[in-house]
Order: C-alpha cells, then sequence, then structure tokens
C-alpha cells in the first residue's frame, strides 16, 4: 500500500509533461486540476470536491479539455510544455481544534500528530504560474478578542498521539506538535495554533508529506514560546525538502499560541 | 513726470534703497527658510504620526516662518509695526466674527487628527451618506460613496455627529434575520441555518455561528442568524449566506412566513362566502 501511494504520489507531485493541444487531469483528495497546453500558453482549471479527507489520487492523460468559464490562461513564454507540481504549507496559520479537549498534566509534555491542507504549486520552470489549495478550509479567526487576532484556517482534528492511526492522505501534509506543559496546573487544550507558513514540506520514501516539528512549552499564563525544529521530523528522518516555507519562523516564537486554560 | 523719475531714482540709491534691499532679501530668505523648516517637520512627522500631521505641521512651520519673515521686512520698510498690529488687531476681530464657521471647521479638524477616529482609506458612516475617507483636510473630510460620488463633509459636523467606521476592524458580524413559519420545528430550522454556517468557508468558526430565537412574532417566529466574516469578505458572505440559507430552508421545507392574519369569526351564524366570477375564472 505505502509502495502504490508512493508511486501514485509521484505521479502527482513533480513534472508533467503536456503535448500541444492537449491536457492532463490531476486528482489529489478533494483537488481536480486539468492542466491544457496550446503554444506558448497553459490553460488550467481547479475543482474542488466536499470531502477533504478523500485519499484519491488519478492522473488522466489525454483529458477533455478544460472548460472555458472556469479556467485560467497563464502565458510561458518558454514554452518548454512542462509544469511542475510540488506541495506547500497553507498561506495562513491553521488554527487546530480537537474533536474533544485534550488534558495535559503539569509538567508533562506530549505529542499530537495533525494534518492540514496543502498547497500545490504549479510552475513552470522557474515561474511559478499559479498556487492552489488542495481543499480550501474555513475561516476562522484567532485572538484575545474580536478587535485584535489574527485571520487563520480552522481544521477539526482527532489530533492523535499515534501516528499510525492517523490516515496518510496524499493532499494532506502531517505536523507533529510537541506540547510541553510548564506549568504546575493541568493544561486543557481547546484549540492551538500551528504557524504553518513557517513551515517547510518533506515527503517521506512512502509518498507522504510532513513538515518541520512544531514544540510549544506553555508557562502557567498559557501563553507559548513556539519553535520550529528544522529539518525533516523524527517520524520521518530520510524524508526530502519538496516545498519551501513562505516566511522565517522567527526567534522566541508566538506568546498566543494556545487558547487554553491552566487549571 | 521727470520730476517724479528723479525722485524715485534719489530714493533708489538713498537710504530707502538700501531698505528696500534688506526688505526683499529678507522675504527672499525668509521664504527659501521657511519651506526647508516645512519640509523638515512634514518629514519628521511623517515618520511618527500620520500624513495629515505631517501636512499641517509643513503648513503651520512653513506660514508661521513667513508670518516674522513679512513682519521683520516691513520693519526694514520703516513701518510701525504696534500700529500694524492693533489695526491687525481690529482686522482680526472682524474677520473672526465673519469666519467663524471655517474657525470652528478648522479647529474641528484639529480635533479629528488628533483623535483619529479614522484614517485615509477607511469606510464611515456619517448620517446617511458612507463612503471612502479620500482626503482629511483643515475644513472638511471627503468621501468617495460606493456609487462613485464626492461628498464634502464640514469637520465641525463630523466632531458633533455620531460616526460609524465599517472598517475600523478586521472582522465584522453579519446578522440575517429571518421568520419562519410558526408550523416549523424550532430544532429543524436550527440544525438547518447552524449548518448552512458552518459549511460556508467564508464564516468564520470562530467566533462561532450563533441562533438566537428572538420572539414569537405577529407572522412567525423570529430568529436572528450571526455569523462573523473577514472584513474583506463581507459582502461576499452576506449575498451567499442569503441565498444558500434560502435554498437550505426550502431543502428542508420550511417555509420563511410572510404577513398572514386568520379570521375568526365571533358570530355563531356562519360567515357568507360569495364567488365572484363564473366556473372558467372570468370576472
Amino acid at each position: 500500500m505505502h509502495r502504490a501511494m508512493s508511486e501514485a504520489t509521484e505521479a502527482f507531485w513533480g513534472d508533467h509533461a503536456v503535448a500541444a493541444d492537449e491536457a492532463v487531469r490531476l486528482a489529489m483528495g478533494p483537488v481536480t486540476l486539468v492542466l491544457g497546453r496550446r503554444t506558448r500558453e497553459w490553460v488550467i482549471t481547479r475543482a474542488q470536491d466536499a470531502d477533504p479527507l478523500d485519499p484519491r489520487i488519478e492522473v488522466e492523460r489525454g483529458a477533455p479539455w478544460p472548460d472555458d468559464e472556469a479556467a485560467h490562461r497563464f502565458m510561458d513564454t518558454s514554452d518548454g510544455g512542462v509544469l511542475t507540481l510540488s506541495p506547500r504549507g497553507a498561506d495562513r496559520a491553521v488554527i487546530v481544534r480537537p474533536r474533544q479537549p485534550f488534558h495535559l498534566p503539569g509538567g508533562q509534555d506530549v505529542t499530537l500528530h495533525v494534518t492540514t491542507p496543502a498547497w500545490c504549486v504549479i510552475a513552470a520552470g522557474d515561474t511559478t504560474l499559479w498556487e492552489v489549495p488542495t481543499h480550501r478550509p474555513s475561516d476562522t479567526w484567532f485572538g484575545p478578542s474580536t478587535r485584535e487576532g489574527e485571520l487563520c484556517y480552522a481544521t477539526r482534528t482527532r489530533a492523535s498521539v499515534d501516528l499510525d492511526e492517523l490516515p496518510r492522505l496524499p493532499a494532506r501534509p502531517v505536523t507533529s506538535v510537541v506540547i510541553r506543559n510548564a506549568a504546575a496546573g493541568t493544561l486543557e487544550i481547546v484549540r492551538f495554533r500551528i504557524p504553518t507558513p513557517a513551515l517547510r514540506v518533506y515527503q517521506a520514501d512512502d509518498g507522504s508529506l510532513f513538515t518541520e516539528t512544531v514544540e510549544v512549552a506553555v508557562t502557567e499564563e498559557g501563553a507559548g514560546q513556539v519553535e520550529v525544529r528544522p529539518g525533516p521530523p523524527d517520524a520521518a528522518p530520510g524524508a526530502v525538502l519538496v516545498g519551501e516555507r513562505r516566511e522565517d519562523p522567527g526567534g522566541g516564537g508566538i506568546a498566543r499560541v494556545f487558547s487554553a486554560l491552566v487549571s | 513726470m521727470e520730476e517724479w523719475w528723479s525722485d524715485a531714482i534719489a530714493y533708489v540709491t538713498g537710504e530707502g534703497g538700501a531698505s528696500l534691499l534688506r526688505a526683499v532679501v529678507t522675504l527672499v530668505a525668509g521664504l527659501v527658510v521657511a519651506r526647508l523648516l516645512g519640509a523638515g517637520v512634514a518629514r519628521m512627522l511623517s515618520i511618527r504620526g500620520t500624513a495629515q500631521q505631517a501636512m499641517l505641521g509643513r503648513r503651520a512651520a512653513f506660514y508661521a516662518t513667513l508670518l516674522l519673515t513679512v513682519a521683520s521686512a516691513l520693519g526694514e520698510l520703516g513701518f510701525n509695526m504696534a500700529a500694524l498690529l492693533g489695526a491687525a488687531g481690529v482686522l482680526t476681530v472682524a474677520i473672526g466674527f465673519a469666519s467663524q464657521t471655517s474657525a470652528a471647521n478648522i479647529i474641528a479638524g484639529l480635533f479629528l487628527i488628533g483623535e483619529r477616529p479614522f484614517v485615509l482609506g477607511d469606510v464611515i458612516r456619517v448620517g446617511a451618506t458612507t463612503g471612502e475617507v479620500v482626503a482629511i483636510d483643515l475644513l472638511s473630510v471627503k468621501l468617495r460613496t460606493f456609487d462613485n460620488l464626492y461628498v464634502r463633509v464640514p469637520n465641525e459636523l463630523l466632531i458633533k455627529s455620531e460616526i460609524v467606521n465599517v472598517t475600523h476592524f478586521p472582522i465584522r458580524r453579519l446578522d440575517v434575520l429571518l421568520t419562519v413559519d410558526y408550523r416549523a420545528d424550532v430544532a429543524t430550522v436550527r440544525d438547518v441555518l447552524l449548518a448552512v454556517a458552518r459549511d460556508e468557508p467564508l464564516c468564520l468558526e470562530e467566533p462561532a455561528p450563533a441562533l438566537i430565537y428572538l420572539r414569537f412574532g405577529p407572522d412567525g417566529q423570529e430568529v436572528q442568524l450571526s455569523v462573523w466574516a473577514a472584513r474583506a469578505t463581507f459582502l461576499e458572505l452576506k449575498s451567499a449566506m442569503h441565498a444558500r440559507l434560502k435554498a437550505a430552508l426550502d431543502e428542508a421545507g420550511v417555509e420563511i412566513a410572510f404577513p398572514q392574519r386568520s379570521l375568526h369569526a365571533v358570530s355563531s351564524r356562519p360567515l357568507q362566502v360569495e364567488i365572484v366570477g363564473d366556473a372558467a375564472g372570468r370576472g
């Protein structure tokens, strides 16, 4: 299964040579892309299904030409005939809400594994033509009040402690979040923020995607010192870098990663 | 004519000419200093403050320096400043009475710049006018309405009116008021409306959507669905939500109530009903 997934994901991510006046249909998870090539021009459509956890991977050569109504046209003076698809993290932070509140006693730590939708970068050579989400999550607000905070994406997850329990989905990189409760009381984790734009994306041998590991130490006040551990995660030490981060994680971290109660 | 010309030449070549030259030099130098000082003040204020404060600072520095320069030049020409100031004082009182409104607008403008209830680019509502702020000047604020009209609002009106700054905060709440038929099940209505909010990507998950049961209205059950959206996508969400809510309610068989009245006959005799027109419906 892992080998099949590896081959399938490799069929999606990577280079796609398309002959002139032909189209290729690529589906991964909830997103379907149709790449049509004309002389010095690409015609691309994107469609999204409702199920964000769709595991499908489909590649169809000689597909029907992209629908004109929904198509985007991109000029490509190099006319190399090859498009490269690569994954990247979301363009905003993702707020994760475990389906059930999670309680972490004082002085302990836990590693939670969550998945977030990948963004697909479509490039012709070194030129990025388009960047689309494989699944467009809901918007949400993260902040102390409606007056200050930031606009993020939202995802609800089981927040698995056991990585093997997490379904490996081709369009959803796994992020490991190490949470250390430095307070004396129990930390109730209702939601937490993953700084997705600051994480690189790696691909393991079996084709599954991972991001860099996030480490958070939570203080008595509920604020967290966040650090991004560079390089592939422990779960996939040999994973290869396939997607760059969008921004520098910065030194020191973000004060309000968590909106949690410490009791 | 020749006498006048001789007098003129005598003046220019004498002490008077020297005074005139000093006055002109003072004026020119003062103008240059005023411009440089104004530019410097504007640059300093633009770093620490807003564009409006920088503009105001530049003008204040320029005109203050110019006033001193003119006074100095007049002094060089031999004018009695005390007498001039006295005349200016009288003139000021006269002008003050005549320009009360302008002065009030200027003072109101200074307060607005200091208080900053809005900045350039904000969308504000003043009375019946809603528009984007395109200029904040000493006497008035200029708005561009959404149908592209140019509206000038005096500062005095703004300082004593309620101003609604639509774009001050990054997120906004949308309240959708609905009246559903009395035959509709409340739990079903709640589930349908909240499901629409949950499935709409532009609707923020937090703050969470809320359904508030308002009252038993004369036409039906009045409820309010409150959802939050980012400021930039508020209008898009407003349109999308109304359309999706209507479709979802239709699919669930929940009728949106319209004004209707039930007639109850108080008499024991039956109401007589007369059908006007024939069976084909022709009247």
